[in-house]
């Protein structure tokens, strides 16, 4: 057949049926997923608002409001505009209907699995890898099935090159992929508990290679090749440059999934590792900002209409905050500056700056693009988008600049040391914590108002999708398929965007270099964590007390890693050691301290003084904002599966005896009694030794006591 | 935009096109590549530097912030003066040593005896009644250095400096007398209020 001839022209239709649901699955989950936001935001301000239930309490509801705003928010939209752009993108319907449905149902069902077991306290004890291991299994299928779509599409594409948007959606694809399943490996306990196959200092490092990285290939990449769809479609111009395309993808992608260690930096981690998380995330820097750059320079020329179209104003303003954010990211991971910024609400704006600033005004823009195209008509109202972007700015101008206020307040008063009696200044934490109570109120009312200018989009989307009267059928476009037309010669880049395959790969490859050389020494050398015989393993009923310390989320506000500093020394004791934590499997190191931190805590209050203090925090600690815990009062330890506890961690490497393993109960309960007998010397009934408290009180006098 | 700029973009157009996007092939701007480049050669000097080249590591620099810190302490400590009842006598009523109590107070023992000294789940400070001691400095020392492990005090003689001790019973002992809302009730056995001059033999 003489190729040269033109071929035949194909019909085919965009299935814009699918898209339409994950708009519609962004709209209602964004809604949930700011709402959670502004409810746990007010139980910071006051701690009423925890309700005095378990499942209301913020160490549940944060991490649902983080997968919410992660998973199911970001999402939806980066599905939604995923499915929309490559199609067109590649002038071929999705490979296949059904796996788009899958796809849609099974990530809907799993959000709704998400939102019953987390508020439940069904939890892996990870951040942002909270949920238990079958809805990890289900993740995992729903993004094969997701990525065979993907992939699917790319094979029978019928434009040959693929563009950058498809390069960032490819190594979103691979790499979140790959994070998951390596973060999520655990052994089950039970149906709905599993530990974790990492402990301490490996885990903490797996973790944040996990972390960090889904901030970026799940809430940067996707979206960035989002970016260079609906920029260049919104404003009609060309993007600014292609080298620069390629340049900053390349380096973005390699780049990025070294800088986890940022998050452990002046932990137990090997000092090696911390440096190269650091250095790694400087020159973060340049490559984020070609993102921008490109992004921002294809607007020129265009700003008058920046100021009039909704569309065009969030997408400006998520490119902005983006640029904003990955300066700030950069800046925070220079050691010294996260000497003073770690475990401080710094963190929360910076984080929040990316996701409401980047995230929340990109899938607006984009949803201003595709909604009226989606359903065939106009925009309801541009006055409402107007109100809606000056109410979501203003927002987050307040949540940024109070977490700025409140994380440089508390950075400062931790570190305060008086310099004639060598002392702390703030030897009590509370009044660290007192002192930002007021920036806790702007920034809940600015999470308020951001809460508030979704649902003015909710409410003009919904008003779009209502103008349409006619039905909805996916248009006829006709095409010739590349492989009708005679190839042409090319090299270098251009080639590899003609074999997606190979590209895949590559991207693949680039994310593997920087994961092995920062993560294998730590799973397989055994001089990457200096031992210490010491250190043993938990007791029955410790473990016990330490799940129940997982399922409240107490690592959500309370760290586990006390850093070689002064201030923290006099405040916690010595510096943790990677020894110290071998047995934690997960770790708990935790990112903030909203409260003080426990690495230490033993031995430092009476049980009687724990006892009172999980009744009412405020009896023993006058000003506190945590929540009381009246559940753990009546709901009884479960001694029974403390023998499958100890067998699943003896089969993690943990050092239980067969004794031990088999007698486990009978230890836990003797351990209880034992420490109830001293609990009733203050009037404490002999009746709670077999209820949680006693095991959690067991396990906080643990804490650094060898 | 300007002709100028028009012409110049069709210049620089490329023969790419998808779904209506084009691209353009400007240079990548300069400023950007000496940020790349230059953050990248800061990298590498900086990891060879704080790696390999023998530069103090995170815990060197924390060892020399402690001696640095330990001596200031030892400085004021040396200040303070060694526990002895007349020199006790001088200073318990200074207000800069009372604060200085006060903030270790807050720290360290408040948690049981709670604000102030008013009695929680240690017994009440403000009152005449002691259980170990017979509420003067002689007796109450060494009771905080040791701790009875029967009644629930820890010993605190390896947590806190022996002089720090002393500028907390500088505090609690100024705190007698004082009288708080939902005080603990009375504990032990009742003593006459301490007073300069008083020593434990005059307690028999």
């Amino acid at each position: 057949m003489n190729k040269s001839t033109i071929g035949e022209m194909e019909s085919f239709a965009y299935d814009d049926g699918i898209t339409r649901k994950f708009v519609w699955a962004t709209l209602v989950w964004g809604v949930v997923a700011m709402l959670l936001g502004v409810i746990i935001a007010f139980q910071l301000a006051s701690w009423k608002v925890n309700l005095g239930l378990p499942w209301t309490t913020f160490g549940r509801l944060r991490p649902l409001h983080t997968n919410a705003a992660i998973f199911a928010f970001v999402g939806n939209g980066m599905f939604a505009g995923i499915y929309y752009s490559l199609q067109r993108l590649t002038k071929a319907r999705m490979f296949n209907d059904t796996l788009s449905k899958i796809h849609f149902w099974g990530w809907q069902l799993i959000i709704v699995a998400a939102a019953i077991t987390l508020p439940l306290g069904m939890t892996a004890g990870k951040e942002y890898a909270e949920l238990e291991w079958p809805i990890d299994i289900a993740i995992a299928v729903v993004w094969v099935v997701f990525a065979v779509n993907f992939f699917g599409t790319l094979v029978r594409r019928r434009e040959k090159h693929i563009y950058v948007a498809i390069w960032f959606y490819i190594s979103t694809l691979i790499t979140v992929a790959v994070l998951h399943i390596v973060n999520s490996i655990s052994i089950p306990v039970s149906l709905m508990k599993s530990y974790s196959v990492y402990a301490g200092v490996q885990d903490a490092l797996v973790q944040w290679w996990y972390g960090h990285n889904a901030v970026a290939f799940f809430l940067t990449t996707p979206i960035l090749g989002l970016m260079y769809y609906f920029v260049p479609k919104a404003i009609n111009r060309p993007v600014y440059s292609y080298r620069l395309s390629i340049i900053h993808f390349w380096s973005l992608v390699f780049i990025y999934i070294w800088a986890g260690p940022h998050h452990l930096l002046y932990t137990a981690l090997p000092e090696w590792a911390q440096t190269v998380g650091m250095v790694f995330s400087v020159s973060l820097w340049a490559p984020s900002w070609g993102g921008m750059i490109n992004g921002l320079l294809t607007l020129r020329g265009a700003w008058d209409r920046v100021r009039r179209e909704p569309v065009l104003k969030f997408l400006a303003t998520a490119i902005t905050f983006y640029g904003m954010s990955t300066f700030e990211g950069p800046l925070l991971s220079i050691k010294s500056v996260n000497a003073m910024a770690h475990y401080t609400d710094w963190i929360v704006g910076h984080v929040h700056s990316g996701t409401i600033g980047w995230n929340y005004m990109l899938s607006a823009g984009m949803l201003y693009y595709m909604v009226p195209k989606l359903w065939k008509t106009d925009i309801y109202s541009v006055k409402l988008g107007n109100l809606q972007y000056w109410t979501a700015t203003i927002g987050l101008i307040l949540y940024i600049i109070s977490m700025w206020v409140a994380g440089i307040t508390q950075g400062s008063m931790w570190r305060a040391i008086d310099q004639e009696t060598g002392m702390l200044v703030y030897p009590n934490f509370i009044e660290t914590v007192v002192r930002i109570v007021p920036m806790y109120w702007v920034r809940a009312i600015g999470g308020t108002l951001v809460l508030l200018s979704f649902i003015i989009m909710f409410y003009n989307m919904v008003k779009t999708m209502q103008k349409n009267t006619s039905p909805l059928v996916d248009e006829a476009h006709k095409a010739v398929s590349f492989r009708a037309k005679k190839p042409e010669k090319e090299k270098g880049h251009r080639l590899l965007e003609g074999m997606p395959m190979v590209f895949s790969v590559l991207a693949l490859l680039a994310i593997l270099v920087g994961s092995i050389i920062e993560i294998l020494p730590a799973l397989m050398s055994s001089s990457y964590v200096k031992k210490d015989e010491n250190i043993k393993p938990y007791s029955a009923l410790e473990l016990a007390g330490r799940d129940i310390y997982i399922r409240e989320g107490c690592y959500v506000c309370h760290s586990q890693m006390i850093r070689p500093m002064a201030d923290e020394a006099l405040r916690y004791g010595k510096p943790s050691e990677a020894a110290e934590s071998i047995y934690d499997h997960p770790f708990q190191w935790g990112s903030r301290r909203i409260g003080p931190d426990l690495a230490r805590v033993a031995g430092k209050y009476r049980d009687i003084w724990h006892f009172r203090h999980m009744m009412d925090p405020r009896s023993t600690s006058p000003g506190s904002i945590m929540p009381a815990y009246p559940w753990l009062f009546k709901e009884k330890t479960d001694f029974g599966v403390l023998k499958k506890k100890l067998s699943v961690m003896n089969a993690l490497g943990v050092p239980y005896t067969d004794e031990e393993i088999e007698n486990a109960p009978n230890a836990a309960i003797e351990q209880a009694k034992a420490i109830t007998q001293v609990l009733q010397e203050s009037g404490v009934s002999e009746s709670v030794h077999n209820k949680q408290i006693v095991a959690l009180i067991a396990y906080l006098q643990r804490l650094g006591n060898y | 935009m300007s002709h100028d700029d028009k012409n110049k973009e069709n210049e620089l157009e490329l023969d790419h096109e998808y779904d209506g996007i084009k691209e353009l092939d400007n240079p990548l701007p300069r400023w950007w590549l000496i940020s790349f480049y230059g953050a990248i050669i800061f990298g590498i000097c900086y990891f060879f530097y704080y790696v390999v080249g023998g530069a103090p590591t995170l815990r060197d620099e924390y060892n020399k912030e402690q001696e640095v810190h330990h001596a200031v302490r030892a400085e004021y400590l040396a200040k303070l003066g060694a526990f002895d009842v007349e020199h006790f006598e001088k200073i318990y009523t200074n207000e800069s040593v009372i604060q200085y109590g006060e903030s270790l107070y807050v720290a360290n023992c408040m948690s049981c005896h709670a604000d102030g000294g008013k009695g929680d789940i240690g017994p009440n400070l403000t009152d005449r009644f002691w259980l170990f001691s017979f509420g003067n400095p002689e007796t109450v020392y060494p009771f905080i250095l040791s701790g009875n492990p029967n009644g629930g005090m820890p010993s605190w003689s390896d947590k806190i400096e022996k002089e720090d001790i002393y500028a907390i019973l500088a505090y609690v002992l100024n705190q007698q007398g004082k009288t708080y809302e939902n005080a603990k009730q009375e504990e032990g056995n009742e003593f006459p209020p301490w007073k300069p001059g008083m020593r434990t033999e005059d307690y028999f």
